[in-house]
């Protein structure tokens, strides 16, 4: 049996390597010391990625939802204009009209309207 | 003990809206998760079955998601971090959405990978460091879902082990 597309390994144990990135571990920014760190490049095939026990630690699943169903933009202005400076659009399931499912202008609105002040757009760095 | 609350953004219309509208996408990650990684899939059903039940909430909604915790994140970068909440052993779901091109590093790893819209990501949040360090030729959204495992030992749900390979093969092998 082949497994899920690409599997990848890295070499050290998740447990000892979780330990060692808890909150509050000072060593935690010289991870590269104590474990040897992968360097596994680019990906973009489906791909897991699993300790050296086996563990599995990422699941990667590319274009699971086929483009009809993620979420297309139009020009934003052209539509709904801006609010608080984010570009807005429409949401498009099964390549339909915007009216029919109108996910994406609600999702603009109530992300401006739940979260932090939106910032410009070349700044915008979302942070937990 | 402090009593558990439900966000005060599930109070707005607009976001019970939204969650009814992301049902057949949330349904979809919740069969995935119920593959990946079964175990973790019953405890995240279990943990906000028994918080359904054991809180009165102020404005009840129809929360698709087995997971506790849902980000939305829209047009933003996102810096090198770890997600502080989950337990290490718990898988984050991040969906990319939008259009645009970004790739998710995984610092830790290493890793770049291609976040095209439609992608799902499981990965163990709590432990790898993950960023998008930029994005290009478009509106990007990210859907970031968390298991917050404060939430799951509040409702004395125990945290399951990540699977392995060797399990997976076990479970979903054709014996040969």
């Amino acid at each position: 049996m082949t497994f899920i597309g690409d599997l990848v390994a890295v070499e050290w144990d998740f447990n000892r390597f979780s330990q060692a990135t808890k909150v509050g571990v000072k060593w935690k920014e010289n991870l590269e010391v104590f474990f040897q760190m992968a360097r596994l490049g680019k990906v973009n095939k489906p791909a897991t990625i699993v300790d050296r026990h086996g563990k599995l630690l990422v699941w990667y699943l590319p274009n699971i939802f086929f483009p009809g169903r993620t979420v297309c933009f139009p020009q934003a202005d052209s539509y709904f204009g801006y609010i608080h400076g984010l570009p807005v659009g429409k949401i498009q399931l099964c390549c339909k009209r915007p009216e029919d499912s109108s996910g994406i202008p609600q999702l603009f609105n109530l992300v401006s309207k739940i979260s932090f002040p939106p910032k410009r757009r070349q700044n915008s760095v979302w942070e937990q | 003990m402090d009593p558990i609350v439900q966000s005060a953004s599930l109070k707005l219309p607009e976001v019970q809206e939204w969650l009814h509208q992301s049902e057949p996408m949330e349904s979809l990650a919740n069969a995935i998760l119920s593959i990946v990684h079964p175990d973790l899939h019953q405890v995240g059903f279990e943990a906000n079955q028994a918080y359904e039940a054991s809180t009165e909430l102020d404005k009840p909604c129809d929360w698709p998601s087995v997971y506790s915790g849902i980000d939305i994140i829209v047009n933003r970068l996102t810096p090198p971090h770890r997600d502080a909440g989950s337990a290490a052993s718990s898988y984050d779901l991040l969906i990319s959405l939008g259009e645009g091109h970004a790739d998710l590093h995984l610092t830790d790893l290493g890793a770049q990978l291609k976040y095209w819209p439609g992608t799902l990501v499981f990965l163990t949040g709590r432990v790898l460091e993950h960023a998008v360090p930029e994005w290009k030729g478009g509106e990007r959204v990210a859907v970031a879902h968390y298991m917050k495992d404060l939430l799951h030992d509040r409702m004395h749900v125990p945290c399951p082990a990540l699977p392995t390979q060797l399990l997976w093969w076990f479970k979903f092998g054709s014996g040969r």
